[in-house]
Formats: structure tokens, C-alpha cells, sequence
């Protein structure tokens, strides 16, 4: 059975509802290149397992591949080009989409512009990219924005590269700062925005703004106002987190009592692709799928995909309400906040805090200790290094004040070990 | 007898192996040792003579780990031979007794040279601390080192190939203890009365040990020789090189990729004028006669940050060195295992009272000031709230005036916390210089029901505005915005003698607990006039983050609260005003709801 389609078409042609994301690339270690497994991996990209995943993801179906020049340290466009070369399918056959990451200064000049652009190209082995995304559009809100995309003109020369051909939608990825949302709302005249990439699962959709530290979040969206939004003009939104980094995948009391009653032989993480794929307005859902079972689990939830009904999403509304009362931190481990400047590990301290915080085991102070001793092995790295230099704090897609939650980990470590001692 | 002494033995050993183990219920077991009670002064010494003369050697057969030792490989090597053990009867030769007598008087002696400390040098023939080094070599904090590693392990290699042959040479030739013991032993008045047999060669010593069985503690002694096998290994620390090219910090200050790691690196060994010491050493010259060097306090540091000093004169004597961790605030392991009583045991309550040393800080290394980094890893670290970040002069990286760092002397307590998470390398921007002698500070400070009332206010999730304890105990909470929750508690008479925790104290909330009676204030936000009116009267004050004038709910000028009472010291009137006040504003709130 083939992957289910979108209802929307890419030049003309049908897409599948599940594409694939490459910010999680397998590495040799058995890890994954961003992270996931805490005390993330730093070896190089298991480039034949990715060959090997990506022929099984087009032979079953799935047609979209989305990457970004700073994905896995800036590997992530080259090893997805030299695997979709060697799947023995041709360029026409499958749909490219990668993302302007401006994020370093010397990006960001209307030339540094065009070289990301133009090393995109080779890396992904083609001359035309059928999805283009301004990446992480919220990133320093307004005022980076200006500074990235328009002072310099490179929006404007992404519109005629459009025009040209090489770029054949134009979109941009959000996170975050509402403001910046409405601008690209109120500017969909001027520019016609093709698509938008946006998170959105059953928790963000109406849940987005509460923290799970009882504060509200400040900046972050739901993810129901984004899709409405887009809905209204006709912008078809392209799906990303619907797991939240594998936060909804994994095992989850609250959740499961929820869920599992209704369908015992589903898996959370399908659940969370339902909801997100039951949408009309969804170009596709973009998953990154480490694990060659991660893949052939999803395949077979979207072949063909069974839309949730109204007693399904009633039942999902409840989980996420669950969920967000849980006192985990918001982290997805994207590791957008990485290299942190003084070497911590950041992604890893703070899933280190989610994994003590979900255990329903892990409570002796000398077990916590020896997990965060085992979770960041090198002293270094750990939480009380953060100098509150804050560079991360405008990296992050989740909007995390990430230096006062290292801040409040470390003090929480040395509580522990003040009562150890 | 025999058994019941093979088993005290056993036991004795075991026990001290465990210690050095870290297991924390054993550290008595050092506690026991000779030269733990001959460290500490003249009684210490008559103690010790009390011993000699009440039961001879018989310390050395039961309790000294490292006499075992040598029965134990002995017994392994001459199954049916007797060896020669320690006993007061036995013969001496002329010889043994001036070698004996030389090396006690050289070890008298030395000390008075003045280049090497008492400890330092009676630990280098004190049995137990030979036998503790050896053991210690099994953290690798001590394996890093090879002067370590040789001075670990060459104590109990010759012993122990001096007890291949004739048994327990070391004992009868040269350990001091030995000698003293030996004789005061010759008049002990269990010198007979142990076998019930007076010594005319008898060989009731070596029947004993004649029997094919071995040891009890047979185990114990090969555990004891592991730790100094594997000290012959290097550890796998940073080497000086290593620390030394180790300027990465900030590498990677340019983002362009996501994930990866900006390399780091451990600091290079501090240079400090004084060494900081243990909490608990008190005076350092005390604490440099007393310290046998046994590294019991080392293997058992849970941050490992005492580690033996490698200069010649204090050799082997713990200092704290902050590269792999602080010194913690509630930790007081050392001075609980320290055999010795070089470092004394400090009741837990009372640990925060000792100031070790206090911190320095380095201009000319702080990234603040070299690099215009917003980098303020000291002060966020630092469990006492001692270093402050001043705003300066001029523009800094962002525009705003570059705040540099600030240590308040007399709250700082030197636990290293800032030293250790300073970034700059090799050599940390802020270190910590030991004091000569320890201070001893008597706190006015939030106990540990404050802390944790603390908690309860500061966290918005347990909608807790004020808390109030008495005797230690937590017996209200309450919640709500502004002064009504204090009111309330004001009107139930719940402030008598109270210690009260309120999110935010102004001059119109202190008025309130003077008037209801509290004996202490403590808040997240205070305001430094509130804190005099409190402290005029007696009434203990205190806040997290002081402040000169407490904001209004948006942010936007003064609390009308405060502002109703600026012009009032009394605080009876005042109390009087802010219930007029409030009573006001409730009205107009009624009214702006109604149309």
C-alpha cells in the first residue's frame, strides 16, 4: 500500500503526506548527528545506513526530503545528496527542500546569501530546489529578522530566484516571536508565500504557551493560530515536530492512559502522526527518522493513514493537556542552541533533567548523579559552566530561557549532592 | 585468644580498606590507629603510653593494618615456618636496639629542622598512613601524579618485601610506634598474662602460626596490595601540556552549524600563596602538625577536590584544588573521617560558618574585561551570594556599561564554586587564596526552614505568597497579591515571634510584621529602606535581591501602597494608613467595575 498523498500538489505533482527530515542523520555510533540519545553523538554520519534508509523511504513512497545547511554540524546537505544520488531514483522523481540558515554574520551580507544558497546546490547534486525555506524566521525576533533577510536584499533575491526557476516555492520556517508572524501574515500580498513550515502536534496546537514550570511562555505561539492563519489565505502548511523531538514518541504514563484505551496496538508516536496529518491544510507532515524501524513504523501508519474522528481528538486533547502539566523542560534536543560557546552540553543537560523528571524510578540522589555523570561524561560540559552568556537563548526554536534553566539544574544538582554529602 | 585475635584483626583490617573505600560507616576504623591519638599533643602522647604499658603490643597484632599486612605475606610465602612476630619478650640484638632508638630520635628530631612539617614527616613512617597511601592510589586523582604514585607505593613495597623473609621487620627495626610500645610493653602489665606464659623462648608465638590454616583476613591483605599495582599504571588525567594550550574557550563563538561541541579543558594547576585547607583545619600550622598524610579525606572528598600538596615541605597534605569540583556547602566528610584531628568535624548546621579562604578576582584575566564577554559564571555559581556584578563606566559589547565583578570578602567562604566554573585558561580569572587560619562567622542567615520557605514563595506554582514558621516548624501560608495576605496574618495574630518569607517586603510590608510582633523577615525582593526599619528594631532582615524601591504591579512607578506610607515611620500608623488605603482601592476597583 502506498504512502497516503497530500491533498496539495508540488509543481503539479502529488506528494506524499510523510516526508522526511534530515536533522537527525544515523551516525556510526549508533546515535544520531543532532543528538536524541543524550550525550549526543560527535561521530561522523553512517552514510551507507542512510542510503540504505532513504531507498526504503522513496520505495515506499515518501517523496519529500528536507534538509538544512546547518543540520549534524553542516553534514547533513551532503551526506542527503550523495544518498538520494545513489537511490537509483531520478531528481524528478522526488521533491528537495532546504533552508537559508543565516545565522552567522557573515551569512548574512546579500553575497553570503548566495553562497549558502549556491553550496546547497552542489552539496544536494541538483540546480533547482523545489521548496526554499527562510530558516527560523523568529530567531532575535523583528530586529534579526530585518537584519538577515531584508536590510540585506536577500529576500528580495530569493523572490527573483523564484522567479528564475532555480527556486520553485519560496517559504520560511517559524518558531517563536509572534510578531514576526504577522509580518509575513500581513506581507502574503507582497511576496505569496508558497508554504510555511511550522510546529505543530496535539500539545502545540492549543497548549503552546504554557510552560511546564508554570510560567507562561513568553513567545511561543499555538500551533491552532498558525494554521488558521495559514488556512485562511491558502498557504499550505508543511508539518514540523509533530513528535517534538521524540518528547511524544516516547512513553508517557499521562498520555498512554489517554490514548491506549482507544487503540491498543498503536504506538504513541502514531498517534501524534494522525493528529498531525489529519489536517487539511497540511502540505506534509516531516518526520526525522533515525532508526530504519522508526521508518517502517511510520510508513505503515500513513499507508494508508486513518484520520482520527471526533472522539480520537478529544482523547488527544486530554493527553496534551496532561502533558503540559508535567514539569518537563520544552527541550526537543534540536541542538539549534549548539556548539554552545564554553562547551556545554546543553541539549543533554536539560533531557538529562526531562529523563529524571518522567522516571517514575529514578529518585535516590546517587542514581541522579550517576546518570547526569553518565548522560554528560565530561565534567566540563555540565550545567554549572553555563557563564549566562545567553548567545543560545535566541537560537532556540522552544523560546527556553536555556541559562536560567541550567542556572536552576545546577542548583538542583548540588542540592543533591549537598544531601548526599 | 588466638581467633578472637585473628578476627579483631581481620576485622581491623577490612574496616580500614572499606574506609579508604569510601564507605563512610567505616571510618572509625582509622579512628583506632596509634598515630591518630599521638598527632594530637602531650595527652595524645601519655594515651598513647597508656596503651604501651597497658597491653604492650598487642595494637600492632590486632589493629595496625600494615602489621598485618606483614604477618599475612609472610604466613602466604613460609607456610610452616615460624616467623618472627612482634613480641615484647622477644630477644633483641644490640644492633635492633640502636637502629630502633636512631630512627625514633631522628623522627623527634627532624621536625625541629624546620623543612618539613611534623605531619608530613611522622606520616612518612606512621603504619597506618604508609598503608592508607597505598590504598589511596586508587583514585585517579592521585595516579595523575608520579610523585604521588611513588611516594604511595614505595612505603608499603618495602615493608612488605622486608616481611618476605623474617616477617615484620619493619616493626621491630624501624616503626617509632613500635619502639615506644615495645618499651613501654617490657612493663605492660599484660605482658605475661596474654598466654599465660612467660617468654623463655617458648615459641608459643610461632605454634600459632604454625597451622596450616590461613588467615582470616587473607583477602583483605591481596586487596590491600591491588590499589599499588595498578598505581605502577599512569592514570588518565590532563597532563600540564595539555592544560596549558588549552585557550579554546569561545572557539566557537561564531554559530553556523547546529550541534557540536566547542572543545574544553581542565585549568592548570593553581599557583596560590596560601593553600586553601579542608573546612575544619582551622589554623594551618596546627593543621600541618597534625595531618599524617593518609588520604583518607582525599579518597573520600565527593568532589574530589582535596588533593595532596606535592610541595616538599607540606608533602602529601590535603589542599583543595578546584579544576574537578567545589567544595560543597553542606559537606563535611573530611573532617568526619580524619583520623587525626588535623581536620576537626563541623556539625552540618554549622558548615556554612567556615570561611576557608576568600576569592580573588583578576581583572586582567576576566573576559568581562579582555574579551567584553557577558560572562558571569562566578556569580551565578556562587552558593553565598558573595560576588556581585557592578555596573562600571562607559560602553560595553552591547552598548550597555561593562559590569564587572565584585567579591564580598566577608561573605565569601572559599569553597571554590567560582574558580571552578571560571572559564578563562590556564589560569581561572578568579581563584581562591587560603586563609592562615580559618575564619569562624557566625551566621544570621536564612536556616534551613528559611531556605525552604524560600522555595515555597519563589516558585509560582505553589501560589504561596507569604509563609510564616515558628520554632522551626512551617505553620502558615497564604496567599494573594500586595499587603492583604500579611494583613490577614497581622489580624489572626499568627506574626508573634514569627519568621516570616514574603515574596516582596516594602517599608508598608515591614511596618506590618514589626506591628504583628515577627522575629525575622526574609524576602526574594526587599527594599533596602525596609531592611534598616526592620533592623532598627532588632527584627532579623534579609533578601535575595535588594532593591531601592518596590515597582508597582506593571512595572510602571511606585506601589501606591508604599507610596501611602513614605512619609510615615511610625509603624502602627502606618498599618492604620495602608488598611485606609487598601480600602480605597477596593472601592475604586468596585466602582471601574460597575458601568
Amino acid at each position: 500500500m502506498p504512502t497516503t498523498r497530500s491533498s496539495w500538489k508540488i509543481n503539479g505533482r502529488p506528494v506524499s503526506l510523510l516526508g522526511y527530515g534530515a536533522m537527525r542523520l544515523p551516525t556510526i555510533d549508533g546515535a544520531h548527528a543532532t543528538g536524541g540519545v543524550p550525550g549526543a553523538s560527535r561521530a561522523a554520519i553512517d552514510q551507507k545506513l542512510l542510503n540504505r534508509q532513504v531507498k526504503l523511504l522513496l520505495d515506499g513512497g515518501v517523496n519529500l526530503f528536507d534538509t538544512s545547511p546547518a543540520y549534524c554540524r553542516g553534514e547533513s546537505e551532503r551526506c542527503l545528496g550523495e544518498a538520494l544520488a545513489r537511490s537509483g531514483y531520478r531528481r524528478g522523481d522526488y521533491f528537495l527542500s532546504t533552508k537559508h540558515s543565516n545565522f552567522a554574520p557573515r551569512q548574512q551580507t546579500l553575497a553570503g546569501g548566495k553562497a549558502l544558497f549556491e553550496n546547497s546546490l552542489k552539496f544536494l547534486r541538483t540546480d533547482y530546489l523545489d521548496l526554499y525555506l527562510l530558516h527560523h524566521v523568529a530567531a532575535d525576533g523583528m530586529a534579526g529578522f530585518t537584519k538577515r533577510f531584508l536590510s540585506n536584499g536577500v529576500l528580495d533575491w530569493l523572490c527573483a530566484e523564484r522567479k528564475a526557476g532555480r527556486i520553485r516555492n519560496l517559504g520560511f520556517s517559524f518558531h517563536g516571536d509572534v510578531k514576526v508572524w504577522d509580518w509575513f501574515m500581513a506581507n502574503h500580498g507582497k511576496y505569496h508565500w508558497d508554504f510555511a513550515l511550522i510546529q505543530f502536534n496535539y500539545v502545540d496546537w492549543a497548549h503552546a504557551t504554557e510552560n511546564s514550570n508554570g510560567f507562561k511562555r513568553v513567545g511561543m505561539v499555538n500551533a491552532k493560530k498558525l494554521y488558521e492563519d495559514l488556512a485562511a489565505r491558502q498557504i499550505p502548511a508543511m508539518v514540523m515536530e509533530p513528535l517534538l523531538g521524540g518528547r511524544l514518541a516516547r512513553y508517557n504514563y499521562a498520555a498512554a492512559r489517554e490514548l491506549q484505551p482507544l487503540d491498543p496496538n498503536a504506538s504513541l508516536a502514531r498517534w501524534a502522526f494522525r493528529f498531525a496529518a489529519s489536517h487539511d491544510n497540511i502540505l506534509t507532515v516531516l518526520s526525522g527518522m533515525t532508526r530504519t524501524e522508526h521508518i517502517e513504523e511510520n510508513l505503515r501508519t500513513f499507508s494508508p493513514l486513518k484520520r482520527l474522528n471526533a472522539e480520537e481528538f478529544a482523547a488527544l486533547e486530554r493527553a496534551a493537556q496532561a502533558i503540559s502539566r508535567q514539569q518537563t523542560i520544552n527541550c526537543n534536543d534540536c541542538k539549534y542552541c549548539m556548539p554552545c560557546p564554553y562547551g556545554l552540553d546543553i541539549p543533554a543537560i536539560l533531557m538529562f533533567r526531562n529523563e529524571v523528571i518522567t522516571s517514575p524510578v529514578l529518585k535516590q540522589p546517587k542514581e541522579i548523579l550517576r546518570l547526569y555523570e553518565e548522560r554528560i561524561p565530561e565534567p566540563l560540559r555540565r550545567a554549572d559552566h553555563c557563564t549566562g552568556c545567553r548567545r543560545c537563548v535566541s537560537h532556540c526554536p522552544q523560546q527556553l530561557d536555556i541559562p536560567q534553566e541550567l542556572a536552576k539544574i545546577d542548583k538542583w544538582i548540588d542540592e543533591v549532592k549537598n544531601a548526599l554529602a | 585468644m588466638r581467633w578472637l585475635k585473628r578476627i579483631v584483626a581481620g576485622v581491623a583490617v577490612a574496616a580500614v580498606v572499606f574506609a579508604f573505600c569510601g564507605v563512610r560507616p567505616f571510618a572509625w576504623a582509622a579512628k583506632v590507629q596509634i598515630g591518630s591519638f599521638a598527632h594530637r599533643g602531650v595527652l595524645g602522647f601519655a594515651l598513647m603510653f597508656a596503651v604501651g604499658l597497658l597491653t604492650g603490643r598487642l595494637f600492632c597484632e590486632i589493629l595496625c593494618p600494615l602489621g598485618i599486612l606483614q604477618s599475612v605475606v609472610n604466613r602466604l610465602f613460609h607456610r610452616n615456618r615460624p616467623i618472627r612476630r612482634v613480641c615484647t619478650q622477644l630477644p633483641t640484638t644490640k644492633v635492633q636496639f640502636v637502629v630502633r632508638v636512631a630512627v625514633l630520635a631522628v623522627v623527634l628530631a627532624v621536625p625541629f629542622l624546620g623543612f618539613v612539617t611534623v605531619g608530613t614527616w611522622t606520616g612518612l613512617l606512621d603504619p597506618y598512613a604508609i598503608f592508607g597511601r597505598a590504598l589511596s592510589l586508587r583514585v585517579p586523582l592521585i595516579r595523575e601524579n608520579p610523585l604521588l604514585v611513588a611516594w604511595g607505593s614505595l612505603g608499603i613495597l618495602i615493608v612488605v618485601l622486608a616481611a618476605f623473609g623474617k616477617g615484620r621487620i619493619w616493626c621491630n627495626w624501624v616503626c617509632p610506634y613500635g619502639t615506644i610500645l615495645a618499651f613501654c610493653g617490657r612493663f605492660s602489665l599484660l605482658r605475661n598474662k596474654m598466654r599465660g606464659l612467660e617468654c623463655g623462648n617458648c615459641r608459643a608465638c610461632s605454634v600459632w602460626l604454625q597451622e596450616r590454616r590461613v588467615f582470616g583476613d587473607d583477602d583483605e591483605g591481596d586487596r590491600a596490595d591491588q590499589p599499588e599495582e595498578q598505581g605502577t599504571v599512569s592514570g588518565g588525567g590532563v597532563t600540564r601540556r595539555e592544560t596549558l594550550k588549552g585557550v579554546a574557550v569561545l572557539a566557537a563563538a561564531e554559530k553556523l552549524t547546529d550541534g557540536g561541541y566547542a572543545p574544553v579543558s581542565l585549568p592548570g594547576t593553581p599557583v596560590r600563596e596560601k593553600a586553601v585547607l579542608p573546612p575544619g583545619a582551622g589554623d594551618a600550622a596546627d593543621f600541618a602538625r597534625r595531618c599524617v598524610s593518609c588520604q583518607l579525606c582525599v579518597v573520600n572528598c565527593p568532589e574530589a577536590c582535596l588533593r595532596p600538596s606535592t610541595d616538599l615541605r607540606d608533602f602529601g597534605q590535603p589542599k583543595l584544588d578546584f579544576r574537578h569540583g567545589h567544595c560543597l556547602v553542606s559537606c563535611t566528610r573530611c573532617g568526619e573521617v580524619c583520623p587525626a584531628g588535623a581536620i576537626r568535624k563541623i556539625p552540618k548546621a554549622e558548615r556554612l560558618t567556615v570561611h576557608m579562604g576568600q576569592a580573588v578576582w583578576k581583572a586582567d584575566l576576566c573576559l568581562r574585561v579582555t574579551k567584553g564577554e557577558e560572562c558571569s559564571a562566578c556569580s551565578r555559581k556562587c552558593p553565598v551570594e558573595a560576588i556581585h556584578l557592578i555596573p562600571g563606566k562607559g560602553k560595553g559589547r552591547k552598548g550597555r556599561p561593562p559590569a564587572l565583578p565584585m567579591v564580598d570578602a566577608n561573605a565569601c567562604i572559599g569553597c571554590g564554586a567560582c574558580e571552578h566554573v571560571c572559564p578563562v585558561r590556564p589560569e581561572p580569572a578568579i581563584r581562591v587564596e587560603g586563609y592562615e587560619r580559618q575564619k569562624i562567622v557566625r551566621r544570621i542567615g536564612p536556616s534551613d526552614v528559611v531556605a525552604e520557605m524560600m522555595r515555597l514563595v519563589e516558585n509560582r506554582r505553589n501560589d504561596v505568597s507569604v509563609a510564616v514558621a515558628k520554632d522551626g516548624v512551617i505553620v502558615a501560608r497564604e496567599t494573594g497579591r500586595g499587603v492583604s495576605p500579611l494583613l490577614k496574618l497581622l489580624d489572626a495574630g499568627a506574626l508573634r515571634d514569627a519568621v516570616v518569607v514574603d515574596r516582596v517586603i516594602g517599608r508598608a510590608a515591614a511596618a506590618i510584621c514589626i506591628v504583628g510582633g515577627a522575629k525575622a523577615v526574609h524576602a526574594s525582593v526587599m527594599c533596602t529602606d525596609a531592611e534598616h526599619m526592620l533592623r532598627e528594631r532588632k527584627i532579623t532582615a534579609g533578601s535575595k535581591n535588594p532593591v531601592a524601591v518596590i515597582r508597582n504591579s506593571t512595572g510602571t512607578g511606585v506601589c501606591p501602597l508604599e507610596e501611602a506610607v513614605r512619609t510615615l515611620n511610625d509603624p502602627n500608623r502606618m498599618v492604620k494608613v495602608l488598611r485606609r488605603k487598601l480600602a480605597e482601592l477596593k472601592d475604586k476597583a468596585a466602582k471601574a467595575a460597575k458601568p
